[in-house]
């Protein structure tokens, strides 16, 4: 999963984009308003952390403006004064969630996991797909209750195949939204965690996880099987 | 309550008025009196020059009058109108029919060739009367004649009470009218007075901002330096909360970097140094609340409360999408409340924010206008507050920023923010399983 962070205090946002990096996200991140709106429009995000006092162009702006152009991804709000008129005025413009800072580092992090459940549709953070289970908070994924061992780029993979699992994604798209803008990246590589991954997943070829699409992409060939409405974590 | 200034005008025109129209009154009265008096004694001088011009001597010296006068009231028995002519010593030598049947007591003061006047009565009525003595010269030498003339005061009387009926109706109408006419003039007068103590109700009230309308030029320095004093406080406001915003984003910020470097390290400094930032952030949060919170002020306006409560419903509903909670809000569309905009957002916000915190499925929101004062109740099902953490929000003068977190912080803010207003939080146990919150404003 791909996050934009736009805050212009420098070691904030390197805190949070270490943070998020460690914790299995693609991050980029932008230091003022301007930059932050035009890296929202221009790439494929799944998500953005945006500070409201930015200089150049306010927090509110830039949702009301992604909006308006139709970027559907979730936000998150950061607020130093925790005002509820500027929280309301957030939220009315297109947010939907807000964090008061100071907050501690898991908080930002289970909020975010939720909102990227919630706008995937997936209410619970464990996912189950027959002998398959997914867990987002944790980012592990079990076969018949035995985790498996998966690198972070193959969990990411997984998650975003599941968390879009109604669509078809093409490689170019696996490939922006499981590396940030500074990677060098090599499409290629995608197949190889494919292919990997279906050994993983299905060492015996009859459960077909990951379908591919010839010439269009790959799609999740799995539907969930758990409904539990609880949701723990957010 | 003091007059106002409508009735303390009206009030003295009227007294003067009275003052004016009384004195008037009584000097016309007495000037007409005066007057019909006059006449009437003139009248009894020429009644007196006929007498003595129809007189005159016969053959044996004696004073003569003719039977039938040329004033033919004295020729009627019933007249209102008496006369006679006596000698010195009370000889009657002529009397007017009119004496025949009325016995009229004549003075006997005279001083001969002098008009006497006095006023008179018998048992029954009153006379004006007038005696004239003149000397009337014979062959043996001179006789003293004396000239007696009365009129009934009746005839008077009724000329003057009818006067006064006359004067005193025409007063009483004119002062009524004027009287009309003075309140007619103090109201439009007073109109633009009028007209701002209704802007300022409006005002008060949440239908405007500002004093509006053409006003007289006398005002119109107070209205504008009113409607000044109106805006600079809203820009004043403003640039106090900006500079408080600011403030909180330089000290926040710098506080989210020392909570992610916590966040970072591990051991037993951990939590100590995040008990510390936890306490300047819980300082920080409750000084810089209380700075920003407006509190009662003069003329400040009444809001509408089902805008702000729907925007805050919506805003956490939005947030707790998964909870799935059902809000109940039973708030008219009329209730007003006398807070200023950012102090309601933030009452409500920590109110509801605890509220869907807390909730599992339910919260009702509610409010009533009861004796000029707005009662907002919030009811959740959730596991509601403990007795000792009740008294302890519910504690004034204690600092919030000393409350441990949960639901102690907001609500604190929340109860120290009403004491700006003089209101009052109460904490009961909800019939949905929860905490009911009273705010009483």
């Amino acid at each position: 999963m791909r996050l934009l962070i736009i805050e212009d205090e420098p070691n904030l946002r390197e805190q949070l984009q270490k943070y998020l990096q460690q914790n299995g996200f693609a991050v980029d991140v932008a230091e003022d308003g301007e930059a932050g709106f035009f890296m929202g429009r221009e790439y494929p995000f799944d998500m953005a952390i945006v500070d409201l006092g930015l200089p150049k162009l306010s927090g509110i702006e830039i949702i009301q403006k992604w909006r308006e152009l139709e970027k559907s991804f979730p936000v998150l709000i950061l607020t130093a004064r925790g005002k509820w008129q500027d929280k309301v005025e957030g939220l009315e413009a297109g947010a939907d969630d807000y964090l008061v800072k100071p907050f501690q580092h898991e908080e930002l992090l289970a909020r975010t996991r939720a909102l990227l459940r919630r706008s995937a549709g997936v209410s619970q953070p464990v996912i189950q797909f027959d002998s398959i289970s997914i867990n987002t908070s944790h980012q592990s994924v079990s076969l018949k209750g035995h985790e498996l061992v998966l690198t972070a780029y193959e969990y990411k993979v997984v998650e975003y195949l599941v968390m879009n699992s109604d669509k078809v994604i093409s490689k170019t798209e696996l490939t922006e939204h499981i590396y940030d803008q500074d990677f060098d990246r090599d499409s290629n590589v995608i197949e190889v965690f494919v292919g990997r991954l279906r050994k993983k997943l299905d060492p015996e070829g009859h459960l077909k996880p990951i379908e591919t699409l010839r010439g269009r992409g790959y799609r999740w060939g799995l539907t969930q099987t758990n409904t539990n409405e609880n949701d723990n974590a957010s | 309550m003091k007059l106002s200034i409508h009735s303390r005008i009206l009030l003295s025109a009227f007294i003067v008025l009275a003052l004016f129209m009384g004195l008037t009154g009584i000097i016309l009265d007495k000037a007409f009196r005066d007057n019909v008096e006059h006449a009437q004694r003139e009248n009894l001088r020429t009644q007196i020059y006929a007498l003595l011009a129809t007189a005159e001597l016969d053959d044996a010296e004696y004073l003569k009058l003719p039977e039938q006068n040329m004033e033919p009231r004295l020729n009627i028995s019933e007249s209102t109108l008496h006369a006679r002519v006596i000698t010195s010593n009370k000889k009657i030598v002529w009397q007017s029919e009119s004496m025949l049947n009325t016995k009229i007591p004549f003075p006997d003061n005279y001083k001969t060739g002098e008009f006497y006047f006095s006023d008179i009565s018998n048992n029954e009525k009153s006379f004006t009367s007038v005696t004239f003595a003149t000397i009337w010269l014979t062959v043996e030498g001179e006789d003293t004649y004396i000239f007696q003339v009365a009129e009934n005061k009746n005839v008077f009387n009724s000329q003057i009470s009818l006067f006064r009926k006359n004067l005193w109706g025409w007063l009483a109408g004119v002062s009524v009218i004027l009287i009309i006419i003075q309140t007619i003039i103090l109201r439009w007068g007073l109109k633009p007075l009028r007209h701002v103590a209704e802007d300022l109700i409006n005002i008060e009230q949440g239908k405007t901002t500002r004093l509006s309308g053409n006003y007289p030029r006398e005002i119109t320095p107070l209205t504008n330096n009113l409607n000044q004093l109106l805006e600079s406080s809203q820009q004043q406001l403003t640039r106090y909360r900006d500079a408080l915003g600011n403030m909180a984003h330089s000290l926040k910020t710098p506080i989210a970097v020392l909570q992610g470097i916590i966040d970072s390290i591990s051991g037993k400094e951990k939590d100590t140094a995040c008990e510390q930032l936890n306490t300047i952030n819980n300082i920080v949060d409750y000084q810089l609340n209380r700075a920003s919170t407006v509190g009662q002020t003069y003329l400040s306006e009444a809001i509408k409360l089902l805008p702000t409560s729907i925007k805050i419903v919506n805003t956490l509903g939005k947030v707790h999408r998964d909870k799935n909670i059902e809000v109940q809000l039973n708030i008219s569309e009329e209730i007003m409340i006398k807070i200023e905009q950012g102090d309601l957002y933030e009452l409500l916000g920590n109110l509801l924010e605890n509220a869907f915190k807390w909730s599992q499925s339910k919260i009702s929101i509610s409010a009533e206008s009861v004796n000029k004062q707005t009662w907002i109740t919030i009811e959740d099902d959730g596991q509601g507050i403990p007795k000792e953490e009740q008294e302890r929000i519910l504690l004034r003068g204690q600092r919030a920023d000393q409350n441990t977190p949960g639901h102690g912080l907001g609500l604190a803010m929340v109860n120290d923010m009403l004491l700006l207003y003089k209101g009052t939080m109460e904490i009961f146990k909800s019939a949905l399983g929860g905490a009911k919150i009273i705010i009483k404003l």
